[in-house]
This record gives structure tokens, sequence and C-alpha cells, in this order.
């Protein structure tokens, strides 16, 4: 029997995620004996990949070039599967949505400090930003999502195991507290005074403490509203979560979720320094959630 | 699916500016199983014939649009027809109500004709979209306590007591004061009674006891009861609030029995004319204390008698039909954040290590649905009111047209705005027909993800109608629904959304006139805004 073809692509995203393909070491070696890799961007020097039987696609839609690569390639393949938060949700280049095109524009080729005599790109040559930058399923039909800025090796393998054998995708559908080793203390029970007594602002606490869950110390974690599965790492290294694999399933809205959440979690000290709740809540989906771009007129912002 | 029946109270379409009841009724004809206009429900004819149709057709939920549902449960025998249609076999989460009156035909005086049908078809469409998704709650059957207790120390309390041990009833009289506190002219008429009810074998006296915390529901209150440091569990059916005028002992129960009070301190009656002595909490008799100029013992001793009445009305009764209306848990989501924990008022949220999910106290959950608001991992449910039934209600409000003003989606909580906007209707107050009202469990209720919907769907504004401070009836959800919005302001700034096209209303049931001027001038600020922006 011949083996699937497996081509991978990448639009607007950082590369990361096809590095973490590349991590997955060994078990590369076994994928490439099992599947025939006709396009990769790393690996292979193909630009345009023939038919396929599953395409992974890196990278949001933010600009006519990317739109038109990810429209062919899923004429292409038999299964397209987005591959990281970008693909998904939009990440980390999306959050350019918060501004309007013409602003973002200006601010990246003229604006920003280390620029001197800037200009903004004109040539034809160079692919036309899109106005607002979306996720892939915004443009094409997807079959399946891996999530994670950018997924961990593990999740790839088993991503890679499920779709060479023809399952679904299928992830936990729990917060990031369920892989968190981080203890609750506090939030063990009902108890009002918490919200008023807890320390005041992160910049009151001499050090953190490690064993001990962010919010309970009035540190903002996005853990709370983010999809479990990639077991945790940055609370393992003592740094919060900031969210990167993406809303739990039912959510609309990362930002607003976890701002149900943590309004009743985090002592008043804490939100009255939370000056960029957009920027903590909506950093990796802004583009697949409630209202995903700016929508004021172009001279308010 | 579920079969449906539209029954439609024409008198409540006319109870302001007319609504042509014929036409919207045959609007709905192809789209439920039976359709009918009275010209009100009580009327036994009316009522037989429409458990008749419950039954014959096996129709399981049922529309009743005429007047606010709270209109019907601040009257006497206003739970009759619920009654009845559940008897017929439809659960009383699937009776549902569109409020044509309150919400529609009385607030809007001078709109066209044109715009109220639109209106009035609206809020019916709303409420068979709740008909088709909310599950039926499961009922179970208390059998009354035949205890209560009677908190206060004065002549209302006295005469409570003494009539309920008269009906043999067991009571317990607690307060916080030593001893009877009471002139020496109510002394002189008590006298004997007291005497009486001290050495009667049904009554217990507990002076300085203080009342720690009360679970539960009608027919069923467990308290915990306070006597010099130790403290005692005790279970009752029913509850007589008799504090008299001693207002801080209302604001002190108030987290425990969460009976409205006015402004001015005193216990809101469920009806000031006819049932002054029903409270908003069922199973809680209140005995208003007497109004300035009014003789106050007369006055005192017939509202305890009539608390009396109210409360052994419900102990008499074989069993108690108690709604189970608790939010769910689906384990597969719970990633055990344990945020559930933290905003919940009534402790009723707990984890089960062995399931490894969070789960719910059913006798201590009231269904605020705060904790399904705060659940990061959408793990959690309202039986009584499903999230999908309000994003349903929001899309499908959106898309009214109503005139040229801006339109407005006013979430109401149905503890407090909600009442007050049928307050507006009924004291003559109007504002304009754009304000289009859903009702919420709680202002904790109104999920951010929610608002930033409304916005999305094409509301040019969105007003929460919440308790006033310290008069949440679910405790916090008023504080986190303020704390929410704080953070949720930034998240609309960011998008280019003005927040100020959002507004927290925190308003009291008896504040009708503030209610109607508040959403009238949201209105005009919004289209002044709009204009200006031009
Ligand atoms: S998801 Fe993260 S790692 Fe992957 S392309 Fe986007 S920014 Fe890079
Ligand atoms: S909120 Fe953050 S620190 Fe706390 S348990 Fe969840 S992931 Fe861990
Ligand atoms: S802890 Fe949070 S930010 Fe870190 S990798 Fe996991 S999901 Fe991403
Ligand atoms: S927060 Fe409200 S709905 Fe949730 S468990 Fe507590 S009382 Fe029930
Ligand atoms: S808030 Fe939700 S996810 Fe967290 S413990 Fe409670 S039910 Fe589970």
């Amino acid at each position: 029997m011949a083996k699937p073809k497996l081509a991978t692509t990448w639009l607007t995203g950082c590369s990361g995620c096809h590095i973490s393909l590349v991590d997955l070491d060994e078990t590369l070696l076994d994928v490439v004996g099992q599947v025939e890799i006709t396009a990769c961007p790393p690996l292979t020097d193909v630009k345009e990949a023939p038919e396929v039987d599953v395409a992974l696609v890196e990278g949001a839609v933010a600009t006519e070039e990317n739109e038109e690569v990810l429209r062919r390639l899923r004429e292409r393949a038999g299964k397209l599967v987005a591959l990281g938060t970008c693909a998904c949700f939009g990440g980390i280049p999306g959050l350019r949505n918060l501004h309007p095109l013409a602003q973002a524009l200006q601010r990246a080729y003229v604006d920003t400090e280390s620029t001197v005599h800037g200009v903004l790109p004109c040539s034809e040559e160079i692919p036309r930003l899109q106005p607002f930058v979306r996720p892939i399923d915004e443009v094409v039909k997807v079959d399946g999502y891996i999530p994670g800025c950018p997924p961990t090796p593990k999740m790839l393998a088993q991503a890679l195991a499920a779709l060479l054998s023809g399952q679904e995708l299928v992830w936990s559908r729990r917060n990031l507290c369920e892989e968190c080793p981080r203890e609750h203390r506090a939030m063990k029970t009902t108890d009002f005074e918490f919200i008023s007594q807890n320390v005041s602002s992160v910049c009151e606490l001499d050090e953190i403490d490690p064993k001990l869950c962010f919010l309970e110390q009035g540190v903002p974690c996005l853990g709370v509203a983010t999809r479990e599965g990639c077991e945790a790492r940055c609370l393992a290294g003592n740094m919060p979560c900031r969210g990167c694999m993406g809303p739990t399933p039912d959510a609309k809205e990362q930002g607003a979720k976890w701002v149900n959440a943590v309004a009743s979690l985090l002592p008043a000290g804490t939100l009255s320094f939370l000056d960029d709740v957009m920027g903590l809540g909506c950093r990796f989906a802004l583009p697949a959630s409630l209202s995903p771009h700016w929508v004021g007129k172009e001279d308010e912002k | 699916m579920r079969k449906v029946a539209l029954f439609f109270a024409s008198s409540a379409c006319r109870a302001g500016e007319p609504i042509d009841v014929k036409r919207l009724a045959s609007e709905f004809e192809d789209s439920v199983d039976a359709v009918r206009v009275y010209e009100d429900f009580h009327d036994s004819s009316s009522l037989a014939e429409m458990t008749a149709l419950v039954r014959e057709r096996g129709i399981s939920a049922v529309i009743l649009a005429g007047r606010s549902p709270d209109h019907y449960e601040a009257t006497l025998g206003g739970d009759h027809v619920a009654e009845e249609l559940a008897r017929a076999g439809v659960n009383p989460n699937l009776i549902i109500h569109a409020n044509l009156a309150e919400h529609c035909s009385l607030p809007h005086a001078g709109a066209p004709a044109g715009v109220l049908f639109q209106k009035a078809k609206a809020l019916t469409e709303v409420a068979l979209l709740d008909a088709r998704i909310r599950s039926a709650v499961e009922i179970v059957e208390v059998p009354p306590r035949r205890r209560a207790l009677v908190i206060g120390s004065g002549a209302a309390a006295m005469v409570a007591a003494y009539r309920l041990v008269d009906l043999g009833i067991r009571v317990v009289v607690a307060s916080a004061s030593d001893g009877w506190r009471w002139s020496d002219a109510e002394k002189a008429h008590l006298a004997p009674s007291v005497s009486i009810l001290e050495g009667h074998e049904l009554c217990t006296l507990a002076f300085a006891t203080q009342i720690r915390g009360v679970t539960g529901w009608a027919g069923d209150y467990e308290t915990i009861l306070a006597h010099e440091g130790a403290t005692r569990r005790e279970r009752f059916g029913g509850i007589i609030v008799a504090v008299g005028e001693d207002c801080e002992s209302y604001m002190a129960l108030w987290p425990l029995l969460q009976i409205d009070s006015t402004r001015d301190g005193r216990p809101y009656s469920r009806n000031a004319h006819t049932l002054s002595v029903r409270s908003t909490t069922s199973g809680v008799a209140i005995v208003p204390p007497p109004r300035a100029g009014e003789e106050a013992l007369p006055r005192q001793t017939a509202d305890a008698t009539a608390a009396v009445l109210e409360i052994t009305d419900l102990l008499n009764k074989p069993w108690l039909a108690h709604r189970v209306a608790v939010s769910k848990v689906d384990a597969s989501h719970c990633g055990l954040c344990r945020t559930c924990i933290k905003v919940c008022a009534f402790n009723a949220c707990s984890i089960d290590e062995h399931a490894g999910t969070s789960k719910v106290d059913e006798r201590l959950c009231k269904a605020c649905g705060n904790c399904v608001v705060a659940c990061p991992a959408g793990a959690r449910d309202l039986i009584t009111g499903p999230t999908a039934q309000i994003t349903g209600a929001i899309d499908l409000l959106a898309g009214v047209k109503l005139g040229d003003d801006p339109r407005v989606l006013a979430m109401l909580c149905a503890g407090c705005a909600y009442r007050a906007a049928d307050t507006a209707a009924k004291e003559g107050h109007s504002y304009p027909a754009s304000v289009l009202p859903l009702r919420v469990q709680c202002g904790g209720r109104v999920d951010m993800q929610h608002v930033l919907q409304a916005f999305e769907a094409g509301f040019d504004g969105v007003v929460i109608g919440t308790c006033r401070e310290g008069k949440c009836h679910n405790i916090v959800g008023h504080l986190y629904l303020d704390r929410r919005v704080v953070l949720l302001r930034d998240l609309l700034r960011e998008r280019g959304i003005d927040p100020e096209r959002l507004q927290i209303m925190d308003i009291s049931p008896h504040e009708g006139e503030l209610c109607a001027k508040t959403l009238a001038d949201f209105v005009g600020e919004l289209s002044g805004a709009m204009s200006g922006a031009t």
C-alpha cells in the first residue's frame, strides 16, 4: 500500500509550529517512515504541494497570498488541519486586528521608535495585507485543530498518529488547572474576605510561591480560561499561563470568559492594576472571538 | 419535538396601548401545536379548556402570553393557573411567561401600533425559544415540617407564636434581645396570652439567640441558632419575620433570607394592597411594621394573624412541590479550577475528588447562575435559564426592527430590575419601545460574552439591570457583575465599542419611576451620541 501523503505549509505565523514538528526528534523519523512528506517548508523546497491525504497549515490568514495558498491547498488535500494557535484562532499576528490596517502599517513601518525615515511598503511584489487577520477556518473548511503556540511535540505526535490512522482529533475539553501542579488553598472554601484581604498586587509580593496557584497569590493567570493539553509547561517554570492553547471549546471569547472568572477571584488590588485586559485575555485568540476586530472609526484610535 | 401550547390573555394586550392579539396569535399558528386567545387565564372556563388541551394533545410546554409572571404571583391564588397546568402534566420549568402587558403594552405610551406589535411578537418568540430549549426540572415532594420559626420579640412575634401553637404547630421564637420587648400598654393587653404561651409545650422561647444560617426551601428550612457561644441546628417548615420597627434586624436577616425591603427599610410586600404579609421568599412571611400615624397594636396583631395563615396554609399541605433548580456540571469539561467554589455565595459548590469534578449541593443552590458565568471551562449550566436560551434570545431580539430609536438590550435580573420595570409600567411611567427586555436570573448571571454578543449582533446599547448594593438576592451577584463590567469596558474600548454604550442600572423592585427614567435617559444619550457621530 502506498504511504499516505502529507504536506505542510505556513501562512502568517512565526514558523514555531514547524520547529515544534521538527522537535519530534526520533518520533519524526517514525513519521517519516510512515508517510511521504511532499512539501514542508523547513524540510523541502517544494512551493506547491501535489494532491495529499493530509495537509497541516501553520499561521493565520493575513494577506491575499495567504488566502490563495490556503484555498489551493484545500482543493488538493483530503484532510486539512490547523496547526498551532495562529491557524486555529488567529494567534499573535491577530492582535493587529485591534487597529485599522492603515494605522498598523504606519506604526510598524514609520512610527516605531527605532525607525528612521520609514516608508510604507508599496512594491507590487509584496503580498497585500488584508484588513483583518482571520483563523483559517474562516476561509476554508477545516477538519481538525491542533492548538498551542506552538503545540507540544507530544501533541503533534498524537495528532499525526490519529491523522495517519484516519481518526478524528480529540483533545480534552477541560481547562488547564486540571494539569497544573500548583495547589489550591484559599480556593478550597467560599470566603468573601478572600477577595478584599488578599495581597493587593503582584508588586507587593517578595517572591512567588512556586507551589501555590497564581490566582491565589494575586497574580493574573490565564490557565483557568485556557484549554489543557500543554502539560502546564509555563506553570512548571513558575510563570503564569498566558493562554496560548486558546479558549476552552465552549467559550466564545477567551478574554471575556477569563474576566467572568477572575473578577471574582483576583483581589481588588490586582484588578485595579490590570491595565491591559485585552492583552492578557485575548492575546492568542482575538480573531476567533466575538467581535474579532476593531469596529470603531479609523481616526479614533 | 416537544409539543408547545401558546395561550394569550387579550386583557393583557389591552392593558395600555392596544396590541392586535388575534393577528399576533395567527402569526404563531404554524410554529406551535396549539394557539388560543382568552380574555384571561384565571376564569374557570378558560382554565378548563387550557388543561383539557394540554391533556388531550400531550402538550409538554405552555407559554402564557399575558401579564408579568410577578403580576400573577403577587395576587391571592396567583399560582392557581400554574398549579392547574402542573396537575395536567406540564413541568413547572416549562410554564413560560411572555410579558406583553408590563413590558410591552403598558410602558410605551404613544408608541406606533406597528412597533408594539413587533415587540409583542418578539417577546412571544423569545418565550417560544425558551419553551423549546429548557429542560424539565426535577420535582421533589417535600412533606412540610409542622414547625415554624418566629423571629422577633415584640407584640407581633408573640401573637404569631400564640396563634401557631394554638393551631397545634410547634414554634421557636428567636430573638437577639433578652426578653419580650413591648410598651406597658401592649403588655397590659397581652399579659394573659404571654403566660399561656410561655408555659405551652409546643413553644420554645429562644431569647439572646442569633440566627447564623438558613438553608433549604419552603417546607424544610434548616437554621443554625447560636446562643451564648453554642450553636444548634433546627429545621422548620416556615418562617415568620416579625421584628417590628427594628430595621437593623431586617438588614441582619438579609444575607440569610433575602426578603426585599424598600428604601426606608420596610420589608417589601409582594402586594402592598392584598398580600402585605407575603415576602419575596417562599415560605417566609413578614409582619410589616406599623406606618407612621397608624395605631400599632391592632395593625400588628392583625398582620401577625395573617402571617400565621400564610404559613399554616403551606404547613397544612400534605407535601410541597419543590423544584430542584440547580446548576448542573458537565464533568467532561470541569478542570477543577475551583472558581465555582469561590464565587458561590451559598456554599453550594464543592469538589468530588473521587469523580474528579465539581458538584452542586441541591439543598444549598439557589440557581442564581453566578457559577455558570464564572466557570471558565463552560462546564456549568442553569436548568431554569440555560445559556443557549440567553444567547438565542439575544440574537432573536437583535433582529427585531423597531423604528429609528437606538435599540437597547435590557438584561433584567429577576429579583429586582425585572420587577422594577413591572412597577414602572403599573405606575404609568413610559420609556421608549426600542428597549428590549430579557429576564435573567441575577446580575451575576450576565456573562460578559453575552454583552459582546449583543453589540456584535447590532444592539446600540446594553443595560444590565441588577439589585442595589447590599440588596442582591444572591449576595454577591451584584458585586461580581460590577467587577466583571469594569474589566469588560477595557475589552470594549480596545475594539472601538464605546464603553458608555453599556450601563448598569442598580434598582429595587419598588423603584418604577427611576427605572423608566433610567431607560429613557439612556436611549436619549445613545441617540445624542449617534446623531453627534454622523
Ligand atoms: S502558533 Fe505560535 S508558534 Fe505557531 S506559528 Fe503561531 S506564533 Fe508561531
Ligand atoms: S489558575 Fe493558573 S496557577 Fe492556578 S491552578 Fe489554574 S493554571 Fe494553575
Ligand atoms: S501554560 Fe499557558 S501559555 Fe504556557 S504553554 Fe500552556 S497554555 Fe501556553
Ligand atoms: S453560584 Fe448560584 S447557581 Fe451556582 S451553585 Fe451557587 S447558588 Fe447554585
Ligand atoms: S469553575 Fe467550572 S471548571 Fe472550575 S471547578 Fe467549577 S465547574 Fe469545574
